[in-house]
């Protein structure tokens, strides 16, 4: 018996008091290489409570990110449903799925993914670039997002003109301007010092802890994992 | 409006990115640029010989040739014939010799232009028809007037310049314009000297006759044919020109949609290739927009959009290459008819080449994004934003 097995997921779960925000119901991804199918998660179930902030651990190759990216609708499963607040991600179009995704899920990466002819202020505005907002509100959001993470005096730098960190901090702006109530962390500290990771995971958890930010990490790292209050632990399935 | 404002921001994000890959983009762009150039210089080339054509028509103006045959130059009109055919028309014809003879151009090789003897209505007969400067050439005497275009382009035709035609030295007393068209390329003389000269006695080529109210030229030559001593062929003068003019817009319509369409499946890679490198080295962006809420479709077709900009960027770079080198240029070439004499006229680039040219970098820019489009929608957005590069 693994974590992937339902029964253990959904133990695991019931431990948090908080109203379930993201609902995995014996969902299976492949990936095919050639001719071979090969298995990353198969009939997984778990559930992720509002507010809760939540580590994904496992070896490489496990389905960490597999999930990861399922949850934020970012890969589409080969069977079974996801369900985030009220919303079965699993049914959206493709169109309504990145439509959903961009309004509602706060994606942060290892190697923080922003775009270098922008200025930090531009990057982080650019998820409200498509919704329907003045640019006063804008610039108040991003001001807000940047002030939060610490970046305020580096709102007109480059990517190239900051340090990892500080990038890492960026990304993290970006991810929270559209106040989404969902941050998805894949190896957020792995490219990082280790004072700059711990203070990326002390604004993470103070984001999870005084924003009520619902927070999935997956990392490697059992330190950063510490940061979390429920680790899952996830094994790769055999492959047929 | 959601799509509208995705496809906008996309657009406006890739073209703030431009500056680091200029260079990609400076490929496709003049790649178009090129293309476009020579099609718009080939057509505008076929432009201009129409519209000196069209210029050379005179409304309601026959020409009458020797029965059977489609040319001035292959026509011989003997003077008693000539003589009857007047009798018949009355006062509104003019006969006039049409001879094919060489001079040097401007750089001293020999090109053939046409020496057209005219009689006493031959001005009159073409309404546009100005000396602009010095004098009519005097009765019996070797002395010419020049075409304005003639005078520009080739040499030794400037007022009181003396030059050889066919056996004898003839000078240059006067200039002519009428407007740009084929006749300005002419070198006319009175109709006796350039027989004498030719050992043409008594020979005309044409006779340019004003049409009866509601004539046709069929009317006309059935009428001047009825005398059993004559054989002619009536032909309107905007159907002779027009015929020239149609084989020329025929010639260089394949030349610059052929040279132009092989050359745009150059560009048409170019731009592919652009496209393909920017889809590489914009993975990462593309897939972060992708990510943050746009859609593949938006970002396609921002793709699109930005590839049509860069080559309607090289298109009109093409045009205004074609302006700067030729613009005000005139053209030499063969009149395309069996005469083969020079005729000198505009590069004439119009509102409908403009069209062409920039309807062909959109389909450059167009056919160019396929490819790469397709790239993108297959694009792995989760692996790439796991990378570091």
């Amino acid at each position: 018996m693994t974590l992937h097995d339902p029964e253990i997921a959904l133990k695991a779960t019931e431990q948090t008091d908080a109203a379930p925000l993201v609902v995995i119901d014996r969902v299976s991804r492949a990936y095919r290489k050639g001719k071979v199918a090969v298995p990353v998660l198969e009939r997984h179930a778990m559930t992720i409570a509002a507010g809760e902030m939540l580590a994904l651990v496992g070896a490489s190759g496990c389905g960490k990110t597999t999930l990861l990216n399922l949850i934020g609708g970012a890969d589409r499963p080969d069977a079974g449903e996801i369900t985030v607040g009220e919303t079965r991600i699993t049914s959206l179009s493709d169109g309504a799925l990145t439509d959903w995704r961009g309004r509602n899920v706060g994606f942060i990466f290892q190697f923080y993914n922003l775009l270098p002819a922008l200025s930090a202020r531009a990057n982080v505005e650019l998820p409200l670039l498509i919704h329907d907002l003045r640019a006063a509100e804008r610039r108040a959001r991003v001001d807000n997002a940047l002030n939060l993470v610490g970046l305020e005096d580096r709102a007109d730098h480059r990517p190239e003109e900051m340090s990892g960190g500080q990038q890492q901090r960026v990304a993290i702006a970006r991810a929270l301007v559209t106040d989404a109530d969902l941050l998805l962390c894949d190896e957020p500290t792995g490219d990082l010092d280790q004072d700059s990771a711990t203070r990326i995971m002390e604004l993470l958890s103070l984001l999870n802890e005084e924003f009520g930010k619902t927070i999935v990490v997956v990392t490697h790292d059992p330190n950063v994992a510490a940061y979390a209050a429920r680790t899952v632990r996830l094994t790769r399935p055999e492959a047929v | 409006m959601k799509t509208f404002k995705r496809i906008r921001t996309a657009l406006v994000i890739s073209l703030r990115g431009l500056g680091r890959r200029w260079w990609a983009s400076l490929n496709s762009v003049f790649g178009t640029a090129v293309v476009v150039a020579v099609m718009v210089a080939i057509l505008a080339i076929g432009a201009g010989y129409s519209e000196a054509m069209k210029m050379a028509e005179v409304d309601d103006a026959y020409m009458i040739l020797k029965g059977g045959v489609r040319s001035e130059m292959e026509s011989t009109l003997e003077g008693p014939d000539v003589r009857l055919i007047e009798s018949e028309l009355g006062g509104d014809a003019a006969a006039e010799v049409y001879v094919v003879t060489s001079i040097e151009d401007s750089e001293g090789e020999p090109v053939n232009v046409a020496l057209r003897g005219i009689g006493a209505g031959s001005v009159d007969i073409r309404p546009g028809w100005t000396l602009s400067a010095g004098r009519m050439p005097r009765e019996g005497r070797r002395e010419i007037v020049v075409g304005k275009r003639a005078q520009q382009h080739f040499g030794g035709l400037a007022l009181g310049d003396a030059i050889r035609l066919g056996s004898a030295s003839w000078t240059v007393v006067g200039m002519f314009e009428t407007g740009g068209s084929l006749t300005e390329s002419e070198i006319w003389a009175g109709a006796t000297p350039v027989q004498d000269a030719f050992d043409r006695p008594d020979a005309y080529q044409v006779v340019i006759a004003t049409p009866q109210d509601g004539e046709s030229p069929q009317d006309m030559q059935a009428r001047i044919n009825r005398d059993d001593r004559l054989s002619v062929s009536v032909v309107s003068m905007a159907d002779y020109y027009g015929e020239q003019a149609r084989a020329m817009e025929r010639f260089v319509s394949i030349l610059g949609y052929g040279i132009g369409s092989l050359m745009a499946l150059g560009a048409i890679f170019a731009a592919l290739n652009t496209g393909l490198g920017h889809i590489k080295t914009r993975a990462k962006e593309i897939a972060t927009l992708s990510i943050l809420g746009w859609t593949r479709s938006s970002l396609t077709v921002a793709l699109a959009i930005e590839t049509v900009l860069m080559t309607v960027l090289g298109g009109l770079i093409g045009v205004a290459l074609v302006h700067l080198i030729f613009d005000d240029r005139l053209i030499s070439t063969l009149f395309f008819a069996e005469d083969f004499t020079q005729i000198v006229f505009d590069f004439e680039v119009t509102a409908a080449i403009l069209w062409q040219a920039v309807a062909m970098a959109v389909v450059i820019g167009l056919l160019g994004s396929i490819g790469p489009a397709m790239q993108l929608r297959r694009l792995p957005v989760a692996q790439i934003l796991l990378q570091r590069r």
